[in-house]
């Protein structure tokens, strides 16, 4: 093949690219690619779950008189990690609360392994979040905060609200099923879930069995469900679109690796939230019909009297936002109700910067003033 | 090995390796789109189905008829590992008819484009981000069909059934080795979570 072949397919270019990105890998070490790295103190530990306080921007000698607005504590799911919500500083949920001057904790799970497959809603719910509440009430000698849930941790956050509502000045929840049937009307094959498709199909034994057959949901396992999901798009990141991903400036590609590191930082699930999470909600749909159960009590959404902001993302191909926005319909009467749509992805809803920005006004306009 | 299965990058090269797999009518052809197969999908359906016979020849010997006796000569690890295998067969072609699916999704959206409105150039990115719509679209539009559901179904039965037969293996092994095993380790993990759970009722009782 002559040189002006080779130029007119654009082989040179891509060669080019190729080098470059070879170039910026070589230069770029581990530490380089630091994610979360807002700076935090671990005030509270239960087992293996973290409550951390993230350090206000300009720290001030007024200590808790300081406190303006309720605390917010975040709750992430337990199919990634917490520091999503600070991927890197110019993309932070947590550092645009801060910089409000808000008050921000937020509860790592930890790292479960087979000797934490007993783990359920009754322990995620009905000890951790309550005891992560009770930590930071008493704290600040305060009677309630700001409970913010995302995804699965939305869930959590929406069953803690149902059983404790006098907790909660107010309620935020991101990208989180509450009706996981909500989306089987849709006539549009996108709008209905992948997961909510293939959980449905399955029965409740089979589901269990395999939960059973790994003592957990392997992080690895729903990491491979998450790409099947968009499986082109998995193959072109790892693919032709590799180059131009790490080809680009130094940031550019710290970017692009600081999702990647994320992304492949996926936990275990433990066994038994996770039946309940695929069965009890996903396949049974029992948030909805008010049979669902934490700790023995009825998790009633009509028990939702507080302020609730529900945010979704348009295109979010994890959780429909059909199975988001059917809270509305269950939160009870005199509930100040309000939803944010953004236009984004599951998880762009948090890394974009667009997004991210919307959806940090959108909570720093939520949070309660603390009652004197 | 099963934790390899389970790798993104082996999924892929299985995917790979079983791209010949041919379509069969499914509900992800569009109507109306009955064009002809060339030859050389018949040939790899063939081959496919060789194949395939071939796992079930080696790998499930003694499925038939002919079953021999089941002595426990070996402390029963030969049985327990030709169980496994036979899991193992059976996942992998579970694996492989998800994998024909996903094919077969891709070759519908270019059996579904009219090609003479399409002008394809690799090095126009809108050119590509058409037939990444199209192929997106089809993919979307297969994952929620029965005969992918169906397909899946059987996937998530072969998976279980193969990690109980390995897991049913390594445990005899763990046995005859006086070791503990994963069911003597999920039996103390839970007479420990359940003490936790107490401990913490306890506590706030008193608080």
């Amino acid at each position: 093949m002559n040189q002006a072949i080779w130029e007119m397919a654009g082989v040179t270019d891509y060669q080019t690219k190729i080098q470059r990105g070879i170039d910026n890998l070589a230069e770029i070490t581990d530490t380089d690619v630091a994610i979360g790295e807002s700076l935090k103190d671990a005030v509270f530990s239960i087992e293996k779950v973290t409550l951390y306080k993230y350090r206000e921007i300009e720290q001030t000698d007024q200590g808790k008189d300081s406190l303006k607005h309720e605390p917010i504590l975040i709750a992430y799911s337990l199919f990634g990690r917490y520091n999503m919500l600070d991927l890197q500083k110019d993309r932070s949920v947590v550092q645009n609360l801060l910089a409000e001057g808000h008050t921000v904790y937020i509860i790592d799970w930890g790292n479960p392994n087979k000797s934490d497959q007993w783990l359920s809603y009754d322990d995620y719910v009905g000890r951790y979040i309550s005891d992560c509440v009770d930590f930071i009430c008493n704290a600040h000698d305060i009677g309630s905060l700001t409970l913010f849930g995302i995804c699965e941790g939305g869930t959590f956050a929406a069953c803690y609200a149902s059983l404790n509502p006098e907790k909660l000045g107010a309620l935020i929840l991101a990208v989180t099923p509450i009706d996981f049937h909500a989306d089987m009307e849709s006539t549009e094959p996108a709008k209905r879930g992948y997961l909510s498709g293939v959980m449905r199909e399955l029965g409740p034994d089979q589901i269990a069995a395999m939960i059973d057959s790994y003592g957990c949901l392997p992080g690895h396992l729903s990491g491979a469900v998450f790409r099947e999901m968009t499986l082109l798009d998995s193959i072109k990141k790892y693919g032709p679109a590799l180059v131009q991903s790490v080809s680009g400036d130094k940031e550019a590609a710290l970017n692009f690796l600081r999702m990647e590191k994320w992304l492949l930082d996926r936990p275990h699930h433990p066994a038994e939230a996770a039946k309940q999470w695929l069965i009890d909600l996903y396949h049974a749909n029992k948030l909805i019909d008010g049979t669902f159960e934490v700790s023995g009590q009825s998790v009633l959404l009509e028990n939702l009297t507080m302020p609730v902001l529900n945010i979704y993302a348009r295109h979010d191909h994890i959780i429909p936002p059909a199975q988001s926005m059917a809270l509305k319909n269950h939160v009870s009467d005199g509930c100040e109700y309000r939803e944010l749509e953004l236009s984004a992805g599951h998880i762009g809803a948090f890394v974009s910067s667009r997004a991210n920005a919307a959806i940090s006004d959108a909570i720093s306009g939520w949070v309660p003033e603390l009652k004197q | 090995m099963f934790q390899d299965k389970h790798d993104f990058f082996h999924q892929w090269a299985d995917f790979i390796g079983s791209m010949n797999r041919p379509t069969a009518s499914s509900e992800v052809d569009n109507a109306g789109q009955n064009h002809a197969r060339p030859d050389f999908w018949r040939s790899a359906e063939e081959s496919y189905q060789a194949l395939i016979t071939h796992y079930e020849r080696v790998l499930k010997p003694h499925s038939s008829a002919s079953t021999p006796p089941q002595l426990d000569t070996f402390m029963g690890f030969d049985l327990k590992l030709q169980k496994m295998a036979e899991a193992y067969a059976e996942l992998i072609i579970a694996t492989n008819q998800l994998n024909s699916l996903n094919v077969e999704a891709t070759a519908a959206a270019f059996y579904g484009t009219d090609l003479s409105t399409f002008t394809f150039d690799p090095t126009n990115p809108d050119s590509m981000a058409k037939w990444q719509r199209a192929v997106d679209e089809s993919i979307v539009q297969m994952q929620r069909s029965n005969a992918y559901l169906s397909a899946k179904s059987d996937y998530v039965s072969c998976l279980t059934r193969f990690q109980q037969s390995y897991r049913s293996f390594v445990e005899s092994c763990q046995e005859y080795n006086h070791t503990p095993t994963l069911s003597e380790f999920e039996d103390l993990s839970k007479t420990v979570h359940e003490l936790k759970r107490e401990i913490w009722a306890l506590k706030k009782q008193r608080a």
